[in-house]
């Protein structure tokens, strides 16, 4: 199915010539996605958990049914998702319910690298309930000279001791499980971290972090939005009490998310926080009563048509298979990243991509082969880094690297991808960013590496 | 789209124009653009009501160093009012660019900051 998944894809059919190196902002979207949508359209559009008439209970059936497809897909229980508009709602949501209970003598736990998404809400939360914002430190210590960061293509090491040196000594960009310990503690009362970086491409250690704040019994909260579509996600595994991502990022339709909660939190930690029709049990003109958990948090008629696009992401995905995805988007990052690096340009991030289930069979120079060796079970560890890569070229500017990108039909994102204060933390006034999706193919890479030569040639 | 950076722009960014801080500038003031993180100095004197002589610092994109560069030339000589006046379809229309919005704000960061400086003095 990977071979000529492009066609699964009705963009490429318009833009034939397109290199969408833009995924880590949007993935395309399916022709199964869209015919979802289009079925409700045209075949059985009603409103939800109201009408007696058969293409209501249709309707129902369908938008439940996605429901049930996505807690399969993050091995949750049905009742435990939320369908919202995005990450943004899942976190916006989340700070607006659970910080009215923090005081002045509180702390929240966020990191470094985190989306202006799971930043800016806790700020504005601090200025009100006066608690304290920590962050998680990176590895990478700007204040000594590290012998990885001038990583061009001009260093002697072979992948394999690239790797070895990065793990032992370096690991620039990942996080500092060591500041987590010290930040971390009785006073912590929520903790909220990405999965996955927007900007580095870094996994983070989710488990450990999650360990370390169960200690303190702080509430645990992962932004998912990158991760989601890179790897599988078990809730159970992870052990997190919440966990939020977006459908557009995983080839579902835009305006769609999910927010996962484990039941006990959902019936006894969070009060709803819209109110209006389809989540109450009884209603006076005094007062008003929910009803069930999960239905009292959609308050109001919900996106359905998107949410029945989302199910068919998620079956979409399923179909093609994480052992197909992982493997593909693994040696198509490595390959990114060797030729990245063969052309001397600054990697933002780790310079490669490997699963905890690699064996010792790094090829030492050219192209990376077969790094991972993924088996049959469906205990897929995820890989050190997502196909998420950021870089820079000295004196060409992202804006015009990707201006020139464009005229080759390239598409990256160039700016600071909504994550300023990493930006800043890093020196960095801006970075281009490629990200690969499921249909991304070698001839992208080939054709983002000619794009920057192009440029070179122009501005320097 | 084609031919954006043309030699004509390659050109005035490797050899941009007014380029250089002034001491003793009347009218001053900073600007950055968020999206990309960009900054454009802007500094001119005033002789008589009309500028006199202006300059630019910043570090940035091809597109917004050379607005800069255009947009410092352009109004060398105009009074306070003539730069009041200034519209943006005017400022584009300077560098024959056609640029789709994103970029058009590269291109109008100096020119943001004159109407920055223009905003912030107009009582003075």
């Amino acid at each position: 199915m990977l071979k000529n998944i492009k066609s699964y894809f009705p963009i490429f059919a318009t833009h034939p010539n397109l290199s969408y190196l833009d995924n880590a902002a949007t993935t395309q979207t399916p022709q199964v996605v869209i015919d979802a949508m289009n079925d409700y359209y045209t075949k059985y559009r009603a409103n939800t958990h109201r009408g007696m008439y058969d293409i209501a209970v249709k309707a129902t059936d369908e938008y439940e049914g996605a429901r049930a497809t996505v807690a399969k897909f993050l091995n949750a229980e049905t009742n435990e998702i939320i369908f919202t508009s995005g990450t943004t709602h899942g976190l916006n949501a989340l700070a607006y319910t659970l910080c009215g209970r923090l005081t002045h003598r509180d702390n929240v736990v966020l990191t470094r690298l985190e989306h202006h998404a799971n930043l800016v809400p806790w700020q504005q939360m601090a200025k009100h309930y006066g608690f304290e914002i920590r962050f998680i430190e990176l590895q990478r210590d700007l204040s000594l000279p590290s012998p990885l960061l001038r990583r061009g293509g001009s260093d002697s090491f072979s992948p394999l001791q690239r790797r070895e040196r990065e793990e032992r000594f370096d690991s620039p960009y990942s996080l500092d499980i060591e500041s987590a310990k010290k930040i971390i503690d009785a006073n912590t009362k929520i903790v909220s971290f990405t999965l996955a970086s927007n900007v580095l491409g870094t996994v983070n250690p989710a488990k450990e972090i999650i360990a370390l704040a169960k200690k303190f019994r702080a509430i645990t909260i992962i932004d998912a939005a990158q991760a989601i579509a890179h790897f599988p996600i078990d809730v159970k595994d992870i052990d997190c009490d919440w966990l939020v991502f977006s459908g557009h990022k995983m080839y579902g339709p835009t305006g769609t998310g999910v927010l996962f909660g484990k039941k006990i939190m959902l019936e006894e930690n969070i009060e709803p926080f819209m109110f209006g029709g389809d989540m109450v049990l009884e209603v006076s003109y005094e007062n008003a009563t929910w009803t069930e958990v999960p239905q009292r948090f959609e308050a109001g008629t919900q996106n359905i048509a998107s949410v029945i696009g989302l199910g068919a992401a998620v079956k979409f995905i399923q179909k093609i298979g994480w052992e197909s995805i992982m493997k593909h988007e693994t040696e198509l990052t490595g390959y990114l990243l060797e030729k990245l690096q063969e052309n001397d340009v600054q990697i933002i991030g780790p310079s490669i991509c490997h699963s905890e289930r690699s064996e010792e069979s790094l090829p030492s120079t050219g192209q990376p082969t077969e790094i991972i060796r993924f088996t049959q079970d469906d205990s897929l560890k995820p890989p050190n880094r997502i196909g998420v890569v950021s870089f820079t070229l000295p004196g060409i500017h992202p804006h015009d690297l990707a201006e020139i990108l464009n005229q080759n039909n390239v598409a990256i994102r160039a700016g600071h991808h909504c994550a300023m204060p990493l930006h800043t933390h890093l020196a960095l006034t801006a970075t281009a960013r490629a990200s690969l999706g499921v249909y991304s193919t070698k001839e992208d890479v080939d054709k983002l590496i000619e794009g920057i030569k192009q440029a070179r040639e122009i501005f320097t | 789209m084609d031919n954006l950076y043309s030699e004509f722009l390659l050109d005035l960014y490797k050899n941009p124009l007014n380029r250089g801080a002034l001491t003793n500038a009347e009218l001053q003031y900073k600007i950055h653009n968020p999206l990309c993180g960009d900054e454009i100095e802007l500094f001119i004197k005033l002789n008589n009501n009309s500028v006199s002589e202006v300059g630019w610092e910043g570090a940035g994109c091809v597109i917004s160093q050379v607005g800069a560069s255009l947009l410092t030339d352009y109004i060398k000589g105009k009074t306070r009012s003539e730069l009041e006046k200034l519209s943006i379809d005017e400022i584009i229309k300077i560098s024959g660019l056609n640029l789709n919005p994103t970029r058009l704000r590269c291109y109008l960061l100096s020119f943001s900051a004159l109407q920055k400086i223009l905003h912030e003095t107009r009582y003075t």
